[in-house]
């Protein structure tokens, strides 16, 4: 094992203000239970998953409580013991509507039987393993929640020889992961050794920015016992190196073709909090029932990073931060780059809500937007080497044949061209809107295509 | 503060946009709203956190850049000039706040930079009622009718100084107040620029003497010092690219260079050093050339940009019947900047395709 500077970089990028500072040095604290829990069937990228329990069942910790309805979709299980209250539609954080099973918890906090280590870790096979992946339901954990058991079965005519293990942390605010790899830097190193075997990537790649030298040397100490090609690579610090194709650019210096995926290069990225959940669930039969969430925000009393049981109240999270302040502006989920504002205090944490962030009316931007001066900023910002400026004109004038050719479906909305822009245009924005419609269009014309033959 | 803010919160209602008394100036209200606070709605959408660089700090920075212009100005050529550059805000802001209401839009920032930028390229004695028609056209024709700031094609104070200069030939061309002359500290109360005094002549002024502009010209061009000051400032700030700059400057060096040291020609072009302290060069290339909106936005068509301006204002300075070249180079090559981005982009795109 050693550690080295990542030989690359790709263009664009921010820095905005961290402000990590709040929250980085508080040890993760378990939120007591709460009275309510409402866990979203739809916590996952893919179909959501369909209930197996209705009005009155009683359920226990660790119990399936919602199946995988489709090839990509993801279990959902019951994070205390206790009663069934509703199955029905709640609102989720990005504010669609999804069935939910609300649990009124009996505080036995009684544990499910099936939920046992398994008889020999040693002997299980890869695909033993990736089956009890998929049964803890575990999803990506740094925020897209793609089902982790789907992308850990590439299909046979691809090959993965790099794994990347993404401890970045790249939104501002955010601690769960630093957090993570400071308190449970175990965890996560046997989490690695699982997936590895799972995928035999012959390369291991820890990524980390060089804002966290604690996490980088608490991952050195658990990683200098691990064999082969295994490096801890240090990230110059900066927004969206914990994007994907990014980081996979600074990392091994491959560049994902636009619109492919990590696998055409031969790597795959997961989370450390992916790669904790990956060990509790094999060594202890544990499914995700809980996460780190950071709550933070300058006017919060006391941030906090949290341990918060999946489908508690953000209510619950803020009120054991100390409330929320009479100056209170918006309330986010997730970092202020990619988090979404919230409409209600009511809404649950899920399996991807990585903090809750509370901004004061001083600190949100003001809601100005003038037209665009062709300063340029947005394109020396855009990591994946856009045109924001060219793309947001041709979105407005509804443009859609430019907007493809100029790549509009290669955003990620990061937010960096937004961040960057001074005429304060809504850029993202535009350019979610213009992906749903060129998406469209391109599927329309698939489907035409595939008529005529 | 907060009595002003106050004072904003009671007075929102009458402005209110629908039902406000007096609605008309919705757009008079938010603007002075804007200059001391923010607008009182937050954006509802990521990203949360934005970049403190917005359009009011932008356009901040520019003026702050042109300070130093502006003080030397005033020494050289008396405090005439701050009434020069008040007439110009007042006949600009007039026209800005009539379309702003027309419109019932906001007042654009842009305009604080036009209304500065105007009077700083107009001879130091140029009639103050001059200096109002100059920016009525600048704003109106180079601007408002285009859909105002960000959409204009053509720099707007370089359209009001173009336009007085056809308009007023007599007037803009006849008298070159020397420096310091309104102090009585000069030999001669007018005197030619250095551009003139070379293409008339063939008199090179000293370089020290460009450097600190002690010499007759347009009010903001002639202290190079400052401009160089302002210009760094500006580059270091991020507010406006280095690309520009460096190529429009590094192509007329070199197009200068070429044309000097041909030995037909030497008489015409002026060296490479007096071609970038002589006249208006400096400032068109800081301030003036790189308005974003009225140039490229790709780095590719930035550099091509600066070159094409550099070539043509040697061009312009050495063979056309005007002294100066600089505003009719950046003007024409305003026109072609949509097309230069253009261009860009299909090679880019068409390259990402087939390669």
């Amino acid at each position: 094992m050693k550690t080295v500077r990542a030989g690359s970089k790709s263009n664009g990028g921010i820095h905005p203000a961290y402000c990590k500072q709040l929250a980085a040095d508080k040890p993760v604290v378990a939120l007591p239970l709460p009275a309510l829990l409402a866990v979203s069937m739809a916590q996952h990228l893919g179909a959501p998953a369909s209930p197996t329990v209705k009005k009155g069942d009683k359920v226990l910790r660790g119990q399936l409580i919602g199946e995988p309805a489709g090839f990509i979709s993801a279990a959902v299980h019951a994070p205390t013991s206790g009663e069934v209250k509703a199955v029905d539609g709640v609102v989720t954080a990005s504010g669609r509507v999804a069935p939910a099973v609300t649990i009124v918890p009996d505080g036995e906090d009684q544990l499910d039987p099936a939920c046992r280590p398994p008889a020999d870790l040693q002997a299980l096979d890869a695909k033993q393993l990736i089956g009890m992946v998929a049964d803890a339901g575990i999803v990506g954990m740094g925020g897209a929640g793609f089902p982790t058991h789907v992308k850990l079965s590439p299909p046979p005519n691809k090959t993965i020889d790099t794994l990347i293990v993404n401890g970045a942390e790249c939104e501002p605010y955010l601690t769960a992961d630093y957090r993570l790899m400071v308190e449970s830097a175990d965890a996560i190193k046997n989490g690695i050794e699982i997936i590895r075997k799972i995928l035999g990537a012959r390369s291991l790649r820890v990524a980390i920015e060089d804002n966290k030298p604690a996490a980088i040397k608490a991952m050195e100490k658990v990683m200098a016992r691990l064999e082969g090609d295994v490096e801890l690579v240090v990230l110059e610090t900066e927004y969206p190196q914990g994007a994907e194709k990014q980081q996979i650019f600074s990392v091994t210096g491959r560049e994902v073709p636009s619109g492919g995926l990590p696998m055409d290069v031969g790597v795959l990225v997961e989370n450390v909090g992916t790669a904790a959940a990956i060990w509790e669930a094999v060594s202890n039969g544990m499914p995700l029932m809980d996460r780190i969430t950071t709550v933070t925000g300058t006017s919060l009393k006391n941030p906090s990073n949290l341990k918060v049981r999946i489908g508690t109240p953000f209510s619950d999270l803020l009120s054991h931060c100390g409330g929320m302040p009479p100056d209170s502006c918006k309330l986010i989920c997730g970092g202020p780059m990619m988090g979404l504002a919230l409409g209600s205090q009511a809404t649950a944490v899920s399996k991807t809500t990585s903090g809750l962030l509370l901004l004061s009316k001083k600190e949100s931007v003001a809601f100005t937007s003038s037209a665009c001066i062709s300063c340029g900023r947005c394109v020396e910002a855009c990591p994946m080497n856009l045109m924001p400026n060219e793309l947001s004109q041709c979105l407005e004038a509804e443009d859609y044949e430019s907007a493809e050719s100029y790549d509009v479906l290669d955003c990620m909305e990061c937010g960096c061209c937004a961040f960057v822009c001074p005429a304060r245009r809504p850029l993202v924005q535009h350019m979610r809107s213009g992906k749903a419609e060129v998406a469209a269009r391109v599927r329309e014309r698939r489907e035409k295509a595939e008529k005529a033959k | 503060m907060k009595w002003l803010l106050k004072l904003f919160d009671a007075m929102r209602p009458m402005f209110d946009e629908k039902k406000g008394v007096f609605r008309l100036f919705t757009p008079i209200f938010e603007t002075a709203e804007n200059i001391f606070f923010y607008p009182a709605d937050r954006t509802k959408a990521f990203p949360h956190v934005r970049d403190p660089l917005d359009l009011k700090r932008y356009m901040g920075t520019v003026i702050v850049a042109m300070f130093p212009c502006v003080a030397a100005a005033v020494y050289y050529f008396g405090p005439r000039v701050l009434a020069m550059i008040l007439m110009s805000y007042v006949v600009g802001g007039i026209v800005e706040v009539s379309f702003a209401i027309i419109r019932k839009g906001e007042i654009h920032e842009g305009f604080f930079v036009t209304g500065m930028i105007f009077p700083l390229v107009l001879p130091p004695s140029t009639p103050l009622w001059v200096v109002g028609v100059g920016i009525f056209f600048g704003t109106f024709f180079g601007k408002e009718v285009f859909g105002g700031t960000g959409r204009n094609i053509f720099n707007p104070a370089l359209v009001g100084r173009i336009f007085v200069t056809i308009a007023f030939p007599t007037i803009m061309t006849s008298g070159w107040d020397a420096p310091g002359a309104w102090r009585g500290v000069a030999d001669a109360v007018a005197t030619a620029t250095p551009m003139a005094l070379f293409k008339t002549q063939h008199v090179l002024t000293p370089w020290f003497d460009l450097l600190i502009g002690n010499t007759a010209g347009s009010i903001g061009e002639t202290f190079h010092l400052g401009i160089i000051l302002g210009g760094i400032y500006l580059i270091y700030a991020k507010v406006c690219d280095w690309r520009i700059p460096a190529f429009y400057l590094g192509s007329v060096v070199l197009f200068s260079a070429l044309g000097s040291s041909v030995p037909a020609l030497e008489a015409k072009v002026a060296p490479p050093l007096f071609q970038l302290l002589g006249g208006g060069l400096l400032f068109g290339a800081m301030f003036m050339a790189t308005d974003p909106v009225t140039s490229p936005s790709t780095k590719v068509g930035k550099w091509l940009f600066g070159v094409f301006c550099g070539l043509l204002t040697v061009l312009i300075r050495s063979f056309s019947g005007y002294v100066e070249g600089v505003m009719f180079s950046i003007v024409i090559m305003n026109a072609f900047a949509p097309l230069i981005d253009h261009v860009v982009l299909a090679v880019k795109y068409k390259e990402a395709r087939t390669g």
